[in-house]
């Protein structure tokens, strides 16, 4: 028989014995018999040495053809049998995906985040000062009168090295004010301490946001503005502010800051206890004592400052009700943020 | 600070609601804590009962022995009123209850007889001065039930007051600030009494002390009858905070509420010489106070003192031998002004905060002392007729100048950004009774003696903001151009580092930095902790050396709350004495983490193995290369009593350390294994170049050879690793290794280590020959080095 003849019944056979192919095993005996290393296609492939030296490239080419139409079946049977195969086997889809570790953020540090990401974006830089300090910067440079009873207010915790805990961010702009010119506008967050027990409102520790903004022309207004445009990030735009008089000894005019209640829209509720309002912080305009201590000329440059005090905002953000929940890292808490 | 509804009604006309005056006061800076109604009485143990039986008492021509019904019991008692009788209905104090006068009602026996309460006249009630009788009821009084009855109503305020306002903490002082808020008049009590012409006995007033009392006033009363109060003043001051005493003692209380100037009643027979010398306390002296406790003087105290004793703790408490007894009939009134300082230390040293001494230390007012006295005057006068009252002394040797303050209206709008009318400041400032005096460039303002808190322009730009009223300040938005030019590098670093951490699957915590001494050893901080001297609790004694100490309580915390697979870091200062010279260098910012359970989460289709030092190394490596750090060393720490502790080198720098945590340093749970990890932050950031740089990708493919080598047991791998990548140049692309092996089927020192080699080049596709050219250079190499054998 001639070898043309023998391929165009090889050609017919890969044709035929397609059709009768159901499954996986058939599949590979299918694919076995014509294309594995002892295949009837390498078979021939083998046998082209025998041809005639004119004829070999004719008869390649018809072996790749061969080939091609085998492989395409292959394809096809392949396809054919993987969709009948999900027509008859039901995967469980209810079955849980593969799990993996993923970390929540702590949620006050997620809303320090939010605070240092709005204030940076109004211009104000971040600062760090230490915890332990000194006298002078807690109080004296502070414009604290010597002996006077609002130090006692204070509640501060004292280091047998002579130094304190810091009861307050305050002391960060007297260190930043000695190293840096106005105009200023600069933000320091940090832990304080007070010597205060632990209730649902108290920690010993807690984290506040000092802020403080020197220049030519600054006012009571503007502290007004940026605390408004703060409680607006942070509550919404319907956020509400109230400033009330209050005293330190480092600003003055001072005030306390209230954000209205964002529970019940200033009508009063058991988180604000009745008011419409939640005290946030203290705030005012720098005082010209402090002024003197790092040398700015208070003739020539105004400015606010204000505090924060982080917990208290995450507390209203998010509804918590202890303060405690934030020291005691229990994951069921911290995994419902992030 | 406690304040009458009513008494402020007194002083000022307003027709505020009590939530609109908390409203006012508070946006006043006066901040409203809370109010309370009184005037309502419903006495738990206050019962209705029926005398059963009336005898009077065989032993006294006045008392009666009572038997009472209350409904539940009978019980017995005395009574000394004339009216009592059989069958009248009463109203009985039971022992335990506290009368609207703060008289506590006890169990006593008067006269041979055990009396178990009390029959109440309307005086004792507070509910009129009546006190001829006991109070008899109608018969549609039920016994048995509660005693309900009325007095005055009145609403208590409670506000807070800042430290600088001392002229807040009386009722004239608030009304002032109600007067300027309303525009109506303060009306201040007219003062007027009867004084005798002739003088009275001399009294001899020497200051030997006058920094510590710079004014020193008193008076002679002669012929006072001491008694009760009438119960307006005693339901005034009980409702306010004080316990009703005496008539005089009231007085003194009333007037110190109304003017808040501190008062004082000495009986003048008890004042030796009738000399009164102010003195400081001596050495090692000691002084009983009015609250019998007998105290241990310094010498910066200021005394009263007569001719021989100390008779007072000079502006806040007097002495138990000069008080005002019920027999007392003479007295020397004081009103004194003593140096807030002395106060203050004198009041923490005794730890004894006094209404007195609350008002000295925060700074009374010098020159009210003598109106003062004469109000306390009136007052007695007219709850003891008859009484004789002679002319004041005053020594006032260190004269306290009134302060007058340069005042420029433009100053207003350059801190408050609002333009208030000349006319509307003006306003103010005399609504505060300050004088002011027209100057060349505006005003001289002279503050009034009560408000020492004013003495600088920027105080008084302060009160016209306050009246103004800062809800009237509108909020002005700034022009947001920022001053930064540079970025933030340590703050960019801290939020990746976070980042990672979490994304590496570990939980952020924040722990408190105070805590009790640790065992755990110093690594990144030395010598020993910075202690607390008045911690909170023995628990929050010292401030943390180390973050593990945090993190461990917060594992542990999370696993005995039936948490597993915990993984947290925390990002943080710990302190140290001793690792800088200043408290900023003092601090240092870490990075640390613990882990526990296993390498990956428990699912339906993996069973992971337990963490192991690998797993805090694999976490640590992608940490580094995430923020660019090449080449990070691993050594073990060789400083501990335990292994496996390694610290992490960069170019010769310590970065921190990680490990197992040992069993001596922490209580570990059973079963588990700690791993953890500390970095300092501050080294790190000085090492860390966040410049990402572009490094061009290959377009060919890049072709895998796998090796699998036997060496001898004690080769490191690191070391072929390095020489397989010096042979492999810079085709070799990546070694990877995936299979240690040591067993049956290889010689008992060896090992098996398999490799995975990628061979990449940037010019071209590479052919097999070329790459078998460097495996072979590889394996020649390692066999000469490390008698390394390919394993078959």
């Amino acid at each position: 028989m001639d070898i043309k003849e023998e391929l165009a019944l090889l050609k017919s056979a890969i044709l035929e014995d397609a059709e009768s192919v159901g499954d996986l095993k058939s599949l590979e005996e299918y694919k076995f018999k014509y294309s594995g290393r002892k295949g009837e296609i390498a078979g021939y492939f083998k046998r082209m040495k025998e041809c005639d030296p004119a004829d070999r490239p004719v008869m390649g080419n018809l072996l790749n053809e061969l080939k091609k139409i085998h492989a395409d079946k292959v394809e096809e049977i392949s396809s054919r049998i993987a969709v009948k195969s999900l027509k008859t086997k039901k995967v469980d889809h209810t079955l849980p995906g593969s799990p993996a570790f993923y970390g929540s953020r702590h949620p006050l540090l997620l809303v320090l985040d939010e605070v240092k990401q709005f204030f940076t974006e109004i211009g104000f830089e971040i600062w760090e000062g230490p915890e332990a300090e000194t006298e002078y910067y807690n109080f004296d440079a502070l414009n604290f009168p010597k002996d006077h009873p609002a130090k006692d207010e204070q509640d501060t915790l004292f280091l047998n090295n002579g130094n304190l805990l810091r009861t307050h961010t305050s002391p960060c702009q007297v260190r930043f004010m000695e190293k840096n010119p106005p105009p200023i506008r600069m933000i320091a967050p940090g832990r304080v301490y007070r010597d205060d027990n632990w209730d649902a409102t108290h920690s010993p520790v807690f984290y506040q946001v000092e802020g403080l903004y020197i220049d030519k022309g600054v006012t009571f207004q503007h502290l007004k503005g940026v605390i408004l445009a703060f409680a607006r990030r942070i509550f919404g735009k319907d956020a509400k502010i109230r400033f009330r008089p209050s005293f330190f000894p480092f600003t003055e005019p001072s005030a306390e800051y209230d954000f209205q209640c964002v529970y019940c829209k200033g009508k009063g509720c058991r988180i604000c206890k009745g008011t419409g309002w939640i005290e946030i912080s203290g705030a005012g305009m720098v005082d010209p004592g402090v002024f003197k201590y790092v040398n700015i000329d208070s003739e020539k440059y105004t400015g606010y400052a204000f505090g924060m005090g982080v917990e208290r905002i995450a507390m209203l953000r998010f509804g918590i009700d202890r303060i405690r929940l934030f020291y005691d890292n229990d994951l069921r808490f911290i995994r419902q943020f992030s | 600070m406690l304040v009458s509804y009513n008494w402020l009604h007194e002083l000022v006309d307003f027709e505020w609601s009590p939530e609109e005056l908390a409203h006012k006061m508070t946006m006043a800076g006066l901040e409203f804590e809370g109010l309370e109604k009184v005037g309502n009485y419903k006495l738990d143990k206050l019962i209705i009962g029926k005398v059963v039986s009336a005898v009077p008492h065989t032993d006294s021509d006045h008392l009666t022995c009572c038997k009472v019904n209350i409904g539940s019991e009978e019980v017995s008692l005395i009574c000394g009123a004339p009216n009592v009788a059989e069958g009248q209905i009463v109203p009985v104090a039971l022992p335990g209850v506290t009368l609207p006068n703060g008289f506590t009602i006890e169990k006593a026996r008067i006269r041979g007889f055990d009396s178990f309460g009390m029959i109440c006249s309307e005086r004792e009630l507070g509910i009129s001065d009546d006190h001829k009788g006991i109070m008899v009821l109608d018969n549609s009084y039920k016994t048995g039930a509660p005693f309900t009855f009325k007095t005055e109503e009145d609403i208590i305020f409670d506000f807070s007051i800042t430290p600088n306002r001392p002229d807040f903490m009386n009722m004239i002082g608030v009304a002032r600030e109600i007067a300027i808020l309303t525009g109506n008049e303060l009306k201040k009590p007219v003062i007027s009494f009867e004084k005798e012409q002739k003088d009275g006995p001399e009294i001899i007033v020497e200051i030997d002390d006058p920094d510590g009392c710079p004014r020193f006033s008193c008076r002679v009363i002669e012929g006072v009858k001491v008694g009760p109060s009438p119960v307006k003043i005693s339901r005034r001051l009980n409702s306010l905070g004080f316990k009703s005493i005496n008539n005089i003692v009231d007085a003194t209380n009333y007037v110190l509420l109304e003017r808040g100037h501190p008062l004082h009643a000495y009986d003048l027979n008890n004042i030796k010489d009738n000399t009164i010398h102010v003195r400081r306390a001596r050495k090692k002296e000691t002084f009983t106070t009015l609250d019998k406790i007998n105290r241990q003087l310094h010498v910066d105290d200021v005394m009263i003192c007569d001719g021989r004793r100390t008779i007072g703790l000079g502006g806040v408490m007097g002495g138990k031998n000069s008080e005002v007894k019920n027999n007392s009939k003479d007295l020397l009134l004081e009103c004194a002004y003593f140096n807030p300082v002395n106060v203050r230390w004198t009041a923490k040293r005794q730890v004894l905060s006094t209404e007195a001494s609350k008002r000295f230390e925060r700074g009374a007012d010098p020159d009210d002392t003598l109106a003062s006295l004469d109000r306390l005057t009136q007052v007695i006068q007219d709850l003891s007729e008859g009484c004789k009252v002679y002319e004041t002394i005053d020594k006032y040797p260190r004269k306290i100048p009134a302060v007058t303050i340069p005042f420029r209206y433009s100053r207003v709008k350059t801190v408050l950004g609002v333009e208030i009318p000349e006319k509307q400041i003006n306003n103010i400032f005399s609504g505060l009774e300050c004088e002011i005096k027209k100057d060349k460039s505006g005003i001289k303002v002279t503050a009034p003696s009560f408000r020492p808190d004013l003495s600088r322009e920027i105080d008084l730009v302060e009160e016209v903001a306050r009246i103004y009223d800062y809800d009237n300040i509108e909020p002005v938005f700034i022009d947001h151009v920022s001053i930064l030019s540079e970025e933030n590098k340590k703050e960019k670093l801290i939020k990746l580092t976070r980042e990672i951490f979490l994304g590496l699957g570990m939980d952020e915590i924040f722990s408190n930095s105070m805590e009790e001494p640790q065992k755990y050893p110093l690594l990144i901080a030395e010598g020993k902790p910075l202690t607390i001297k008045n911690p909170v609790s023995s628990e929050m004694s010292v401030l943390r050396q180390s973050l593990i100490p945090g993190l461990y309580r917060a594992l542990i915390f999370n696993f005995n709350r039936d948490q597993d697979q915990i993984r947290l870091f925390e990002t943080g200062k710990v302190f140290g004495a001793g690792i800088g010279d200043s408290v900023e260098k003092d601090e240092r910012l870490c990075i640390g983490g613990i882990i526990q359970g296993n390498e990956q989460p428990h699912g339906w289709r993996s069973n992971p193995a337990e963490v192991d030092l690998f797993t805090v190394k694999g976490i640590l490596e992608r940490y580094f290369s995430k923020i660019l750090l090449d080449n990070v060393e691993i050594n073990p720490y060789a400083k501990l009593a335990v292994s496996g502790i390694y610290e992490i080198i960069y170019s010769g720098k310590r970065l921190g350390f990680f490990g197992q945590i040992h069993h001596t340093w922490f209580k570990i749970p059973q079963k588990q294994k700690l791993f953890f990890w500390e970095i300092d932050f501050l080294i790190l950031h000085d090492i860390v170049d966040l410049k990402h740089r572009f490094s061009p990708i290959s377009s060919f493919p890049a072709v895998k050879r796998d090796i699998a080598l036997v060496v001898n047991r004690d080769v490191e791998f690191e070391g072929i690793k390095n020489f397989i990548s010096s042979l492999g140049g810079e085709l070799l692309n990546s070694i990877m290794l995936f299979d240690i092996y040591s067993g049956e089927q290889i010689a008992g020192d060896k090992k098996s280590i398999a490799i995975s080699l990628k061979f990449q080049s940037m010019v071209k596709s590479l052919t097999d020959e070329e790459v078998q050219e460097y495996i072979d250079k590889i394996l020649s190499g390692l066999q000469n080095k490390y008698q390394a054998v390919l394993r078959t």
